[in-house]
């Protein structure tokens, strides 16, 4: 592939934020600035304490209202991605036997049609708009998500949700050790990775935001978006086919006409230069991911679509 | 900025006012600031020189950046304390502390951006083209390619710099480049001393080496393709 060099590249479709690829996450200046404007009021205190005690409870008390979680659900943030929590339960035998290691879910079914023995469901709902679905989580006995895509902040960390059963099977769980999930359950077990005040101060400011920011309109406006992904790139050469999206996934998949390597140097090219992050899938290895979500603006959605074209020469 | 490596040669070095230095609350400076960056400037070659400053904060800053050239000295086998010819350079720049630039007739005060290009004349550059222009995205990303600072400061400068002027110098002469780099330490903090690290070590001025990825995307968008860029 033959790129070009930046000062051969318009300014006009330079993407302002490059944080653009469906694998990453543009965490917006509102949830840093929160730290400044609330932190103080916990950062730097310790564990146990009322004030920060209060706090993670009152975070906690809102996020499970924004994804509709019943009262006997557990509900807590973890600061690990959901794959290596997924581990972590293939490790236990409750979540063995009754089937309820989360993994990734895929298409457009509602996860919780997949039940384990014994009527048992868990799932992965990360980079998804899943948990905000009416009753999901209250239907599945695990179920995690990474907040990055959803709520623009803490991308590496998991929001574990378990049914009462769940709980119940897994503080049975003995020799589990501190990164079990029994541990996890236990706020005073010693050792247990717990998130950080920071961690837990911008993930408050990221659901209060999107608590307050007609959170039902998410999906249209993903669709509009993919809409509008499809329609700059509308009769491409380099497309094997229209944009798609997978399930409620918050990005599309453009599938490319570009071998594995092309697309591999074009990603490394866009990187290297602070273009674009994350367009990547290794899944997919001739396709480019690209954000749907609230993080991704529509006028950096155009200029990525114009880049494209430079790129690969449908613009020259 | 980055190195030039063996591509190198002693011409063609750009030199990037940014916006505090054209337009900004810094764009002056006090006359006898001006010269304590002289002053410093002339304490790295002359260590032994006696360091007599005007201004109380002088003393300290010329210790920072004396500290910190130290430091690249060390780090980069590029970043040298020489001069092509030390007897004339040196006479040059004491010239300087003496002359009308930086003595200006009933001024306390002399633009920050003259005392920049009277110091790079006296090291024996010549500003062969220039180019006042808005920096644009495209410009930012260029400025600061494969620039170790850029991941962790992007935000902080893509705000200081996109939509401001910049004032973008192509300078030639046979004079060491490190004299440039040295001179940037040195004044950023002597104008700017009592100032954050940040403020000190990213605002007021850019040296692009020949061979850089910066100084290829500048060279190309502003003097090489005026015409097309967008």
């Amino acid at each position: 592939m033959n790129l070009v060099e930046l000062y051969d590249i318009p300014d006009a479709v330079l993407p302002r934020e490059p944080r653009l690829g469906g694998s990453c996450v543009a965490v917006p200046a509102d949830r840093l600035a929160s730290l400044a404007r609330s932190g103080p009021a916990v950062l730097g205190l310790r564990p146990g304490l009322a004030g920060t005690d209060g706090f993670t409870a009152s975070l906690l008390k809102e996020l499970r209202a924004l994804v509709g979680l019943p009262d006997g659900h557990s509900c807590l943030l973890v600061p690990v991605v959901p794959q290596t929590l997924a581990q972590q339960f293939g490790r236990e035998k409750w979540a063995m036997a009754h089937d309820v290691v989360p993994r990734p879910v895929a298409g457009a079914a509602r996860p919780s049609g997949a039940a384990g023995p014994g009527g048992w469901s868990a799932a992965d709902l990360t980079g998804s708009s899943w948990p905000l679905a009416e009753g999901l989580l209250a239907e599945l006995d695990v179920a995690a998500f990474c907040p990055g895509a959803l709520l623009g902040v803490v991308p590496g960390s998991t929001v574990l949700t378990l049914s009462p059963r769940a709980a119940e099977a897994a503080r049975g769980e003995e020799d589990s050790g501190p990164f079990g999930v029994r541990a996890l359950l236990d706020a005073d077990a010693p050792g247990t990775p717990r998130p950080s005040a920071s961690d837990l101060m911008m993930l408050a400011h990221g659901v209060r935001t999107l608590a307050e920011s007609h959170p039902e309109r998410l999906e249209d406006e993903v669709g509009a978006r993919l809409a509008l992904v499809r329609a700059r790139t509308a009769g491409r050469s380099w497309l094997a086919g229209p944009p798609y999206r997978r399930g409620r996934d918050l990005a599309c998949v453009l599938p490319t006409t570009l071998s594995p390597a092309a697309v591999r140097e074009l990603v490394e090219y866009l990187e290297s230069r602070a273009l674009v992050y994350g367009l990547a899938d290794p899944d997919l290895p001739t396709a480019l991911r690209v954000g749907l979500g609230r993080t991704c603006d529509d006028d950096d959605l155009v200029r990525l679509t114009g880049l494209l074209d430079v790129l690969l020469e449908e613009a020259r | 900025m980055s190195a030039a490596g063996e591509t190198a040669t002693h011409t063609g070095a750009l030199l990037i006012l940014k916006p505090d230095i054209l337009s900004g609350s810094c764009a002056r400076c006090p006359a006898a600031s001006a010269r304590d960056t002289v002053r410093g400037l002339l304490s790295v070659y002359e260590p032994t020189a006696e360091d007599v400053y005007e201004v109380d904060t002088s003393g300290q800053a010329v210790a920072w950046a004396l500290r910190n050239i130290e430091r690249k000295v060390r780090a980069r086998d590029w970043y040298v304390r020489t001069l092509s010819d030390p007897g004339r350079d040196l006479a040059a720049l004491r010239g300087l502390l003496t002359g009308p630039l930086l003595n200006p007739a009933g001024e306390d005060t002399v633009r920050t951006a003259d005392l920049v290009l009277g110091v790079v004349d006296a090291l024996g550059f010549t500003v062969v083209d220039r180019l006042r222009a808005r920096c644009t995205q495209r410009d930012f990303l260029g400025l600061y390619a494969d620039n170790t600072h850029f991941t962790r400061l992007a935000g902080s400068l893509r705000d200081y710099l996109v939509g401001q002027e910049v004032d973008i110098c192509r300078c030639a002469g046979e004079q060491e480049l490190s004299t440039l780099h040295i001179f940037k330490e040195m004044v950023r903090r002597v104008v700017r001393y009592p100032t954050t690290h940040y403020d000190a070590v990213e605002n007021l001025l850019h040296v692009s080496d020949p061979g850089a990825a910066d100084w290829t995307y500048f060279l190309n968008s502003a003097f090489g393709e005026r015409k097309r860029a967008a």
